[in-house]
């Protein structure tokens, strides 16, 4: 698994995890309907988030025409189907709004702080091997 | 977008069947996502190698 990969998947976790306890808390201070709906909310911006971090793995590399309307349709693939899942609920008012949009917004601001902290652990991961490199090289 | 409009209407169509209405609709674009998801990670796999 490459350091992205894993940087992704701790994200992911790290959100499944807050978002849990999130859920308990709000189920305990209101009721499970609104636990439920922020669940809701919290599954599709993991889901939406995940996607992100796939797309952009598997459109890394060398740059072509295709590569870029795949990007193009699966970014705006990812709007339609966030607006959607989001939007019908509140559309039909099937269950909160409040604690869905909460969940759904939670979730970008976790991944965000993770991905932020994870990232700069990460860059320094892989540039310690290469100023081992070169103390070697200097040492020989 | 196929995929994800297939399993969306599966959805709405087995949510008036079963008066479920919205659960198995937003079931089915979840699944739909997740599938066209993996569609193209399998395709550009294939164009890749």
């Amino acid at each position: 698994m490459s350091a992205h990969w894993r940087l992704a998947a701790w994200g992911a976790a790290l959100t499944i995890s807050v978002s849990l306890v999130a859920a308990v808390v709000v189920g305990y201070y209101f009721d499970v309907m609104h636990a439920g709906a922020f669940l809701y909310g919290a599954a599709i911006g993991v889901l939406s988030f995940t996607s992100i971090a796939m797309t952009a793995a598997l459109l890394g590399g060398r740059i072509s025409s295709d590569r870029i309307v795949l990007g193009l349709a699966v970014y705006f693939g990812r709007l339609v189907f966030a607006a959607g899942a989001v939007g019908i609920p509140l559309y039909l008012g099937s269950w909160s709004a409040l604690p869905m949009l909460c969940g759904f917004a939670g979730v970008y601001v976790v991944e965000n702080l993770a991905l932020l902290f994870g990232a700069s652990k990460t860059a320094t991961t892989i540039r310690r091997p290469v100023s081992e490199r070169v103390e070697r090289r200097e040492g020989v | 977008m196929f995929i994800i409009a297939a399993f969306t209407v599966g959805g709405y169509l087995l949510d008036g069947l079963f008066g479920t209405l919205p659960l198995l609709l937003l079931l089915g674009l979840v699944i739909g996502f997740a599938g066209a998801l993996y569609y193209l990670f399998v395709t550009l796999g294939k164009v890749g190698r």
